[in-house]
């Protein structure tokens, strides 16, 4: 099966300084990739990227076999780590807004999925605490039947019993033609929904193999040898 | 589940669900829940389910038919054997623990035969 | 897509910019109610609001529009509108097309409030009826059409001249001075204006002439010829006033010219750090 997405000699560069050196990914379809690596490493970049967000890279990208634009754009659903709604917005708005543009989206999910997250559905999104806000976008983005799911730090301000749901939301709407990129720093918790996992330092790649295969290369658990990897 | 993490996880669940066909709380001929819903109830990658079924199924403790899905073998020679595998495996590492705490072997066997009149005491 | 975009855009800024219409409409009724009444204080006191108001609303509503569209393709909301599945030039032609919209109706209500505070104000004026008898002849000749299209095609131009400066405040090597950098391109913008339609206007031979007794009419000659003419002693001109109006094409030249390079730039260049 051809690759979902597909990096080759990715480089990016801000002021002169080197934010992605020499990235070379590929992600298949039905995969669940970690992405991890320390802040300012270059995650957040790679992921803006392939959303068709910063176009100033050098290298070859491509996503189902077409550069970042349009068609991509219409198969890709990202979650930002910020809050990109309207602050007058309410669920309701957010939700005639991505029909309007995806037509994939699937509002009677969308629904069930933000009762089940305990969101206001009518609190605007300026009301709503921060973790709401991210739980709103969640919703959004898991109500779309996308290809490339792109997920940017999606459990930062999400307390652990939200989390544990979450993960299971993101199981369940798991098909064997999608796949996801998640980036995280809260290892312990996501390690066992990924099969593969990409950990990047200083804007080059480190580790890049299925997650089975690095337990057994390595003897110990992702946190573990995050900590080995980058310790200060 | 609880997963340890040095180990794969698939492995994990292959050991998982070995103890549970042997133990008999999944009966032979029971139909196995699809790869989407045991990942879900694990809390694992899709992915990683679908790998351990397979190694079972390699290992003929589960059966998949066509239409109607997975299921456990009625082989129960087969069951009794794993089973049997287990049973070495754990007895070998009873063992070298109980050496690495100073008993010799024929201690190792008395202290069993005295906690088992204790346990049935109890 | 376009129509939705427009549709989301008008939604947004119509929470806001009805506002400032409601004002002024306000102040209209006011004027005009209180000329009926012939009251003394009160006319002068609406009129010179309503002058003033309606002239502000018209840049309350470029302003407005050009922050909303700024704040929706380059702020945090830009992490959606820039991934939504339409090309950059749709996004910039559908906030075009609703500045379009609100500085139409925003025109609309400018050229009434000057009418009627004008025409309120020159009521209390002594030669209130030689003056009156002007604004009904500048009516009739259709001036008031010229007027409405310079007011529209003006506020246009200062919007696409503000959509440019804030995206290119967003190009790479602009960013770090941030908002400076669009205050900074709008001056240079002005300048360069200025530069070019002075010398359009005093200078070619293309102008309006209004004759006392006879009112406006072509005329082939540049402001600067009909100035000196004027001030020679010996010439046979009658008395006229003369504008020269070959910049009003040159306004034009913007109005295409800017928006490509902006959608350019926000293909191209702007990437949502």
């Amino acid at each position: 099966m051809s690759e979902m997405v597909a990096i080759k000699g990715l480089n990016q560069k801000y002021d002169k300084r080197p934010v992605l050196s020499d990235v070379n990914i590929s992600v298949m379809p039905g995969s669940i990739t970690g992405l991890l690596g320390p802040n300012g490493c270059g995650k957040t970049t790679l992921i803006k990227i392939i959303a068709g967000l910063i176009k100033d890279y050098t290298g070859d990208v491509k996503i189902m076999g077409l550069n970042p634009g349009v068609e991509t754009k219409a198969v890709i659903s990202y979650l930002p780590e910020k809050t990109y709604l309207k602050d007058w917005h309410r669920a309701k708005d957010a939700f005639d807004m991505f029909s309007d543009f995806y037509k994939d989206f699937d509002k009677a999910k969308a629904k069930e999925l933000i009762s089940r997250l305990q969101i206001e559905p009518n609190a605007r999104i300026v009301s709503m605490s921060k973790g709401m806000q991210e739980k709103l976008q969640l919703a959004l983005i898991m109500s779309r039947s996308a290809k490339l799911y792109l997920l940017d730090e999606p459990l930062g301000g999400i307390d652990p019993a939200t989390r544990t749901m979450i993960l299971d939301m993101i199981l369940q709407n798991y098909t064997e033609d999608a796949s996801l990129l998640i980036s995280t720093h809260l290892i312990h918790d996501v390690e066992r929904i990924f099969d593969h996992v990409v950990m990047m330092g200083f804007g080059q790649i480190i580790i890049n193999e299925p997650l089975d295969a690095i337990r057994v290369k390595y003897g110990k658990s992702l946190e573990d040898i995050f900590r080995e990897v980058f310790k200060c | 589940m609880q997963f340890v993490s040095a180990l794969p996880i698939y492995l994990q669940i292959i050991q998982d669900i070995k103890q549970r066909i042997v133990s008999g709380e999944w009966q032979p001929k029971m139909r196995v829940p699809p790869v989407r819903e045991l990942s879900v109830s694990l809390g694992v990658n899709p992915n990683t389910a679908q790998r351990a079924l397979a190694e079972l199924e390699r290992e003929g403790l589960l059966r998949t038919e066509r239409t109607s899905g997975r299921f456990i073998t009625d082989d129960e020679e087969l069951i009794g054997r794993v089973r049997g595998e287990m049973a070495e495996a754990y007895a070998d590492e009873f063992l070298l623990r109980m050496s690495k705490i100073g008993f010799r072997q024929g201690e190792t066997l008395k202290f069993l035969k005295q906690n088992n009149e204790r346990g049935e005491t109890k | 897509m376009l129509g939705k975009l427009i549709k989301h855009q008008l939604r947004d800024t119509a929470r806001i910019i009805p506002l400032s219409l409601i004002v002024v409409a306000f102040f209209i009724i006011a004027t005009i109610i209180s000329v009926q009444a012939g009251a003394g204080v009160p006319v002068i006191l609406f009129a010179v609001f309503l002058l003033f108001t309606g002239f502000l609303a018209m840049y309350f509503i470029i302003g407005y529009c050009v922050i909303r569209f700024y704040k929706n393709v380059y702020g945090a909301e830009g992490y959606l509108t820039m991934t939504l599945p339409v090309a950059e030039k749709q996004i910039y032609a559908s906030w075009t097309v609703t500045g379009i919209i609100w500085i139409a109706i925003g025109t609309v209500f400018a050229v009434i409030s000057y009418f009627v505070g004008m025409d309120a104000i020159f009521m209390f004026s002594p030669d209130d009826a030689g003056n009156s008898e002007e604004i009904a002849m500048i009516m009739s000749s259709g001036f008031y059409i010229i007027m409405i299209l310079g007011v529209f095609i003006g506020s246009l131009s200062i919007l696409i001249e503000l959509y440019f400066c804030t995206t290119i405040a967003h190009v790479k090597p602009f960013r770090k001075l941030g908002l400076g950098s669009a205050v900074l391109a709008y001056i240079a913008l002005y300048g360069i204006q200025l530069l070019i339609t002075m010398p359009l206007t005093f200078f070619v031979p293309l102008s309006v002439q209004y004759i006392p007794g006879t009112g406006w009419q072509y005329a082939n000659i540049s402001m600067v010829s009909a100035m000196t003419d004027l001030m020679n002693p010996n010439s046979f001109s009658p008395e006229h006033a003369t504008i020269g109006i070959a910049a009003f094409f040159w306004y034009l030249v913007p109005l295409i010219v800017l928006p490509v390079l902006t959608v350019r730039m926000m293909r191209e260049k702007i990437n949502l750090k």
